[in-house]
């Protein structure tokens, strides 16, 4: 395990003491959080002022706050100071060199999932040869899109180029005060990506992290900003497909999303953080911060998103509806197995007229986990005939396992029609047998009730993905149904 | 709250539960009042109420109403088996509790304090979350209430009335008991008629503790009718035993403030409840319902609807929540949360929750808020009626719906006074079946 | 008595009716025959006032006023009454409540003094015999659990009591046997006189053999393609619609 370099980034104190620190080189920064860590990530990126003014101002107000306690979940309390908050992308000596130093049950897992080889290597953090660059992949379809004019690049190099999109949309969707982790990510992120597409272009292609794996080891306070101008249409998707193996690390990032009048952002996530071990040993606390400032007029911002890593998940992807008739989507398969815990949901905050919004959340509770949707539904007084709908389903895999429903409804306007349903149970014993009956093996026919279950949510997924979604429920559920 | 601990401040019960009595008022020092940031009052402030000096009402407080004073209330039923307590006292002058069946004794609290109270004492153990603050308070206060038996198989004839009158002209904090403890197969309806005389500005902190033995039935109506100038913070507790039936009505259309949680264990095999609610409010009243249903072992069922109507600025909460535990297999579980506003300015907020650690459960819920169905409005306008009467016809069937089950027609005609303003609807309805 | 001229009407700024003519005279009845997606219901809808309509050009008199100035209980008022093709359900609104208040909000209109409960009564069990509805469904919710056949004739007991001056009756046939559809119809057909009118909105011939037409009227995409006398619904009988859509066309 301390061979495995990936653990650079993961930083609980642990590990450091296992002689970590030693061993790296000087571009990492000690565990340890004070203004000098903020001012050493600023000057290691060699960010302007302004940049540095804004992390220090957020580490200002994250002393302020206290970590949030009132998620259904639960976990030893975490070591802020135990964390290391800069890595510079690793030096080649200190990954596996090649697949053989990988453990086997990962790489199991990629071959189950149909990863190519060398998009395996990468993956696992192995030093990529030359016959698959992702350098040169990347700037191919760079030049296709600065074509059209769209602008996608990491966020360091953002604030370098585009310093005035920056300074004025950063943290304007998730303020720095926004939540504990929020702050938190606002001060020491390091890197993320950042996407600006000009008036009416509908983007050329789906945009994605994946073609960017470098970013991967970017760290676990990544920062991503979305923004579509005027009449501009974009699908973006992040896939967090590789499960690390780890102990528990925290992965705190935000996502901002602007649309302006009559944008469009379809935001798409397969998250698949290692989830710990049959135990519970060991996995991500994945407490991210996700929102969409819909702020234009007819603009759209649909949030899709398929969970089933991380030991614990603290998310809520959320849509703040300010332009007339614009509409918030999200569309949500939380999948948690063994010792997992999941408190996920949406929040649509309706504050403008004719506002729309849809939530289908499908939450699947295996082994002895605890899988929690918690959502808000807002309609201010101005929000003259909004309307939401929302279905939230919850199918419950063995008896050791939890499924919780914690909708929140706030109405203030008497034109507003809001409707939430909820249900929850277990696979039908009719549908199992009838299937079995048909010839289909058991852990099949579960697949196929809970692919079946999931379906109105992998529909909204770009097709690749959504194959993919489909095979890591296959994957993730393995062993849970006896 | 300033004036609560002012009450406490200088408190120094006697008699035979004075011990408990003083753990109780420890538990409210230690706690104090609840405020916002605590999930289970996220909605409602207690804000309005810190000013006030309430005082803790006396036994004497128990005679501020004759018994012409009373009369003048149109009461819910007429039931032969009525109990009267004026600011939390029982008034035996205004009581009729003869014609009560074999097995059924209705006793107050004052009395029984006389006697045995050494079987009291258990009931009064139980304050320890602090979101049940007002259950610490209730019993450091308790010196009075109803306490009401059923023996087996024992089974009343007409519902027992039981009347709760604010009469101060001092605001006073009333904190009233009743415990009702039925037997085996016992069957009981009891109505808990909450009134006031105009310009009350008291808080009544009643507790209502059930227990339901084997097979025995409970049908119990609450009905919230004080003036818009109280304030009322309730909690119904009820166990339940094996096959037993708890079926709860609670309707609240009066109070400045009223909080009332309804909290049923379903504790025994075969144990099923009902909790229906119905809540509508103008003006500035501030109406927050919580229910608990807490299905504790396998074979239980439970059953929910609550519905709001609220008009001016008022503000109707609703938190419902359905606990599944561990190895509770074989259950099912409806709930339902409807609401109307009918004002611009009213508010409503609502948050049906499921917590399920079992797996062979059939548990849903459902919330809706909005306007009166469209369709509807413009078939009954196309009938040549006025959009008016059309969308009074329309809110007074929503909330009809609730209580079709009680069969009170005091409550109906209430709400059909409230939304239709007559009762040309029942009326009619008896014409048709008369003729 | 009705006067439709050059009416054209949009739903969510589709255009579905585009330039209607009919007239009909004081007892009456026309058939609206045509396909489906034609504009049928939307005519029904428009002229009883429904909203989501936007009439764009035209107009509508009935016995001198101008029915589209008017909201629904309005038209009901001057005597207009719509038979639902889908009659709504209204749970909680006692059926027959809800047509005492729709007699005395059109009695009211009219200027006339309400009727008392006693009299309503008597009106209401004499055409509740009449149109051969089940007493008990007097007192249950509005259409609540009703089948189809007992839906229909509610509204055709609605209608007896109500007496409206023009009935326009929305595919009042969907849904219904024949046995259903012939007690129906004989309700209908008992509320005929010479003040009366009817229209009678179908796509199929069928009912029109109970509830003879004086005219028929065939209309495609939101026009009336072709008029005639009760011939012309055996003609499109015997041969669709086809031919004259195409011959439009």
């Amino acid at each position: 395990m301390a061979s495995n370099a990936q653990d650079i980034e993961k930083i609980v104190g642990r590990e450091y003491a296992a002689g970590f620190f030693t061993e790296i080189d000087q571009d990492t920064v000690p565990p340890g959080l004070d203004e000098d860590t903020i001012r050493l990530i600023s000057a290691k990126k060699n960010e302007p002022e302004w940049m540095l003014e804004w992390r220090l101002k957020a580490f200002a107000r994250f002393q302020q706050m206290r970590e949030p306690n009132w998620a259904h979940v639960e976990y030893p309390p975490i070591d802020f100071q135990a964390i290391s908050y800069y890595s510079a992308p690793k030096s080649d000596k200190d990954r596996p060199q090649s697949l053989d130093e990988v453990d086997p049950k990962l790489l199991e897992t990629y071959e189950k999932l149909g990863i190519p080889l060398e998009e395996q290597k990468m993956l696992a953090g192995v030093a990529v040869d030359a016959v698959f660059d992702s350098v040169s992949v990347h700037t191919t379809f760079r030049d296709k899109l600065a074509e059209a004019g769209v602008i996608f690049c990491s966020f360091s190099e953002a604030v370098h180029e585009h310093p005035e999109l920056i300074q004025k949309y950063l943290g304007s969707v998730v303020p720095v005060t926004d939540n504990f982790y929020a702050a938190l990510n606002s001060a020491v992120f390091t890197d993320g990506s950042f996407v600006y597409i000009p008036k009416n272009t509908r983007c050329p292609m789906e945009l994605s992290t994946y073609f960017r794996i470098n970013a991967m080891n970017t760290g676990q306070f990544e920062r991503t900003l979305v923004i579509a101008d005027e009449g501009s249409y974009v699908s973006y998707l992040e896939g967090c497909t590789a499960p690390m193996r780890d102990e528990n690390q925290l992965h705190a990032a935000v996502v901002e999303l602007v649309a302006l009048d009559d944008a469009e952002i379809k935001y798409s996530t397969v998250q698949n953080w290692y989830p710990g071990d049959e135990e519970g040993r060991g996995g991500i606390y994945n407490f991210v911060t996700k929102r969409g400032d819909c702020r234009g007029a007819r603009s759209k911002i649909s949030w899709t998103q398929v969970e089933t890593g991380s030991a614990i998940t603290w998310k809520y992807p959320s849509c703040v509806l300010k332009g007339e008739n614009s509409v918030g989507e999200f569309y949500s398969v939380a999948l948690t197995n063994n010792l997992q815990q999941a408190d996920t949901g949406t929040k649509m905050v309706h504050l403008g007229r004719g506002t729309r919004s849809t939530i289908v959340s499908k939450g699947i509770s295996a082994g002895r986990s605890q899988n929690a949707y918690r959502g808000l539904v807002r309609i201010a007084a101005a929000a003259e005939g909004a309307r939401n709908y929302t279905q939230c389903d919850s199918l419950l895999l063995g008896d050791r396992s939890a499924a919780h429903t914690f909708p929140y409804i706030e109405c203030r306007n008497p034109s507003a029609q809001v409707e939430h349903e909820a249900s929850t149970s277990r696979i039908s014993d009719d549908q199992l047998f009838y299937l079995r009956s048909r010839g289909i093996g058991q852990e099949d026919a579960v697949n196929m009730i809970v692919n079946g279950f999931c379906k109105e949510v992998f529909k909204e997924l770009p097709m690749e993905f959504a194959v993919e979604a489909q095979k890591l429920l296959g994957i993730s559920l393995e062993g849970a149904v006896g | 709250m300033d004036a609560i601990d002012r009450i406490l401040a200088d408190f120094a019960p006697d008699g035979p539960l004075a011990e408990i009595r003083q753990q109780a008022a420890e538990q409210v020092r230690l706690h104090g009042m609840p405020s916002q940031r605590q999930e289970a009052w996220k909605y409602t402030s207690l804000a309005p109420l810190r000013d006030i000096a309430y005082r803790a009402a006396t036994a004497a407080d128990g005679d501020a109403l004759d018994a012409a004073g009373f009369s003048a209330f149109a009461l819910a039923s007429a039931s032969p088996h009525r109990v009267v307590l004026v600011n939390g006292r029982f008034r035996a002058d205004l009581s009729t509790t003869d014609a009560l069946p074999t097995g059924i004794t209705v006793t107050s609290i004052a009395a029984a304090l006389e006697g045995d109270a050494v079987a009291l004492a258990g009931i009064y153990a139980e304050q320890s979350a602090p979101e049940a603050v007002f259950t610490a308070l209730n019993a450091a206060l308790l010196d009075d209430g109803l306490l009401i038996e059923a023996g087996p198989d024992a089974q009343l004839d007409a519902p027992l009335h039981l009347v709760f009158v604010a009469a101060g002209d001092t605001p006073l904090l009333r904190a009233p008991r009743v415990i009702v403890r039925a037997a085996r197969n016992a069957r009981l309806r009891i109505i808990e008629e909450y009134r006031g005389i105009e310009g009350d500005r008291g808080l009544t902190n009643v507790v209502t503790d059930v227990n339901l033995g084997e097979g025995a039935v409970l049908e119990h109506h609450r009905l919230q009718s004080e003036p818009d100038t109280c304030a009322q913070i309730g909690r119904v507790r009820a166990t339940l035993g094996a096959l037993s039936t708890f079926n709860s009505d609670s309707v609240t259309f009066g109070g400045a403030l009223t909080r009332i949680d309804i909290e049923v264990a379903l504790a025994a095999r075969g144990a099923r409840c009902r909790l229906n609610g119905l809540f509508a409010t103008d003006g500035a009243q501030h109406v927050d319902h919580h229910t608990l249903i807490d299905h504790q072992v396998g074979d239980t069922h439970s059953e929910e609807l609550y519905r709001g109507i609220l008009d001016g600025r008022s503000r109707g909460v609703f938190n419902g929540k359905v606990v599944v535990r561990r190895d509770a297999q074989g259950i099912t579980a409806k709930q339902a949360s409807n609401n109307l506003l009918l004002s611009r300015q009213a508010e409503i907020d609502t948050k049906p929750e499921l917590e399920i650690y079992a797996d062979d459960v059939s548990c849903a819920h459902g919330a809706t808020v909005g306007e009166l169905d469209a369709q509807a409005l413009f078939y009954l306008r196309s009938r040549g009626i006025d959009e008016t009467t059309a969308r009074a016809l329309l809110t007074y069937a929503f909330a009809e719906k609730v209580v079709e089950t009680i069969p009170l027609d005091s409550i109906r005609h209430a709400i059909e006074e409230r939304f239709i303003g007559a009762r040309a609807l029942s009326e009619l309805e008896d014409l048709v079946k008369g003729a | 008595m009705l006067e439709i001229k050059n009416l054209h009407a949009e739903v969510d700024g589709k255009p579905i009716l585009r330039g209607i003519d009919l007239t009909v005279r004081p007892g009456e009845t026309h058939a609206i025959m045509g396909p489906n997606g034609s504009g049928k219901s939307t005519l029904s809808h428009v002229l009883a006032g429904r909203d989501g309509y936007t009439v764009t050009e035209g107009s509508v008199s009935f016995n001198g006023k101008q029915l589209l100035d008017l909201e629904p209980e309005e038209r009901a008022g001057e005597g207009v009454f719509l038979a639902f093709q889908y009659p709504v359900e209204i749970p909680g609104v006692n059926n027959v409540y809800m047509l005492k208040a729709a007699l005395n909000g059109i009695r009211a209109y009219r200027g006339e003094k309400e009727l008392s409960a006693v009299d309503f009564l008597k009106l209401v069990k004499s055409r509740v015999k009449a149109v051969g509805l089940d007493e008990s469904l007097l007192n249950r919710p509005v259409n609540e659990g009703f089948s189809g056949g007992e839906k229909k004739r509610n509204e055709v007991f609605q209608m007896s009591v109500l007496e409206p001056r023009l009935a326009i009756l929305d595919e009042t046939d969907s849904g219904l046997d024949i046995d259903a559809l012939k007690a129906v119809a004989e309700g209908v057909n008992a509320l005929r006189d010479a003040a009366r009118s009817f229209i009678v909105v179908t796509h199929y011939q069928r009912l029109l053999d109970y509830i003879v037409p004086d005219y028929v009227h065939v209309l495609s995409k939101g026009r009336i393609i072709k008029s005639g006398g009760k011939e012309l619904a055996l003609e499109l009988e015997a041969r669709g619609y086809d031919w004259l859509t195409s011959e439009a066309a």
